[in-house]
C-alpha cells in the first residue's frame, strides 16, 4: 500500500501533477508549507483509506458473543463509510486535478 | 495398555481479551484524529471552482460526524477495556482462592471437587461448604457487573452505529 507521505510527495508543487496548473489555486495556497489542495484531496482519501483497513485488521475478543457482534458490526459500518468516503476525496482530487490541467491549458 | 483422557480444562469465569479491546480503542482514537487533521488541512474554500467547492463541503458534512463518533466510541471501548481486565483479574484471585480451599470454579459455577480428598471431617466441609457459598456470590457479583457494563457498551455502539450509517 502505498504511504500517505509518497502520495502525499507525488503531488508536491515541486513536480507532480498538481505543480502543472498553480493558476487553479486560491490566495489561501499562499501559505508557507500549506500543501496545494489536490495534494490535500489526495493526502485526505489516503488517511480515509487507511483508517479504514487499519480498523478492518483490529481483531477485538470481547468475551461475549452479542457484545462482539456489535463491536464488528459498529468497526464494518465505520470502515465502509470511510472508503467510501475516500473514494469521493479520490474523485474530488481527480476533478480538481483536470480544472487545473483546463486552466492551464487556458493559459 | 490403559489410559486415560485427561479431564478437560475448566472454562474461565469471564471470557475476552482486555488488551484487544483497548487496541481496538486506541486505534479508533488515532484514526479519528488523522481524518480530522486531514480535513482541518482541505476547507472548502481551498478549492478554485464551485462545484468542487460543494462537493468538499458535503464531504467534511459527511466526514465531520464519523471521526467525532470514532472519537466517541475509541473512549468507551477503552474505558471498557478497563472494566474487562478488572472483572477478569478478580475472577483470577477468585479462581485462586477457590483452589486453595480445595474448590473449582468452573465458567460461572464454584463447586466441590470431585471425588475422595481425605477423612470426613465434618468442621471443615462445613468450612469449605460457606467458603463456597461466599465465592460464589462474589462470582456472580462479578459477573452481574460484567454483564450491566457489556450491556451498557452494547448500548453505546447501537447509538454510534446508527449516527456512522452509510446513507
Amino acid at each position: 500500500m502505498t504511504s500517505v507521505t509518497e502520495q502525499t510527495d507525488r503531488n508536491r508543487p515541486t513536480g507532480g501533477v498538481a505543480a502543472a496548473a498553480p493558476a487553479a489555486c486560491t490566495a489561501a495556497d499562499a501559505a508557507p508549507d500549506a500543501p496545494s489542495p489536490a495534494a490535500a484531496l489526495r493526502t485526505l482519501a489516503v488517511v480515509l483509506e487507511r483508517a479504514s483497513a487499519d480498523l478492518l485488521a483490529m481483531v477485538p475478543f470481547a468475551g461475549e458473543h452479542h457484545t462482539g457482534h456489535e463491536i464488528h458490526r459498529y468497526v464494518d459500518e465505520v470502515s465502509g463509510t470511510l472508503r467510501s468516503l475516500s473514494a469521493d476525496a479520490d474523485d474530488l482530487h481527480r476533478a480538481v486535478l483536470l480544472a487545473q490541467h483546463r486552466t492551464g491549458q487556458e493559459h | 495398555m490403559g489410559w486415560s483422557l485427561p479431564e478437560p480444562r475448566p472454562a474461565d469465569p469471564v471470557l475476552g481479551d482486555a488488551a484487544s479491546i483497548a487496541a481496538l480503542g486506541a486505534a479508533l482514537h488515532r484514526a479519528a484524529a488523522d481524518v480530522r487533521h486531514a480535513l482541518d488541512d482541505l476547507p472548502p474554500e481551498r478549492l478554485a471552482v464551485r462545484r468542487d467547492r460543494g462537493r468538499l463541503a458535503v464531504l467534511h458534512a459527511r466526514a465531520v460526524p464519523v471521526h467525532e463518533s470514532m472519537d466517541r466510541t475509541g473512549a468507551r471501548l477503552t474505558e471498557h477495556a478497563s472494566e474487562l481486565a478488572d472483572a477478569i483479574g478478580l475472577a483470577r484471585r477468585l479462581v485462586d482462592r477457590a483452589s486453595e480451599a480445595g474448590l473449582h470454579v468452573d465458567g460461572p459455577t464454584v463447586s466441590r471437587r470431585q471425588g475422595v480428598h481425605g477423612l470426613a471431617d465434618p468442621q471443615r466441609e462445613a468450612g469449605r461448604e460457606e467458603t463456597l457459598r461466599r465465592l460464589q456470590r462474589v462470582l456472580d457479583a462479578i459477573l452481574m457487573d460484567l454483564d450491566t457494563e457489556r450491556r451498557a457498551l452494547r448500548g453505546a455502539l447501537t447509538s454510534e452505529h446508527a449516527r456512522v450509517r452509510r446513507r
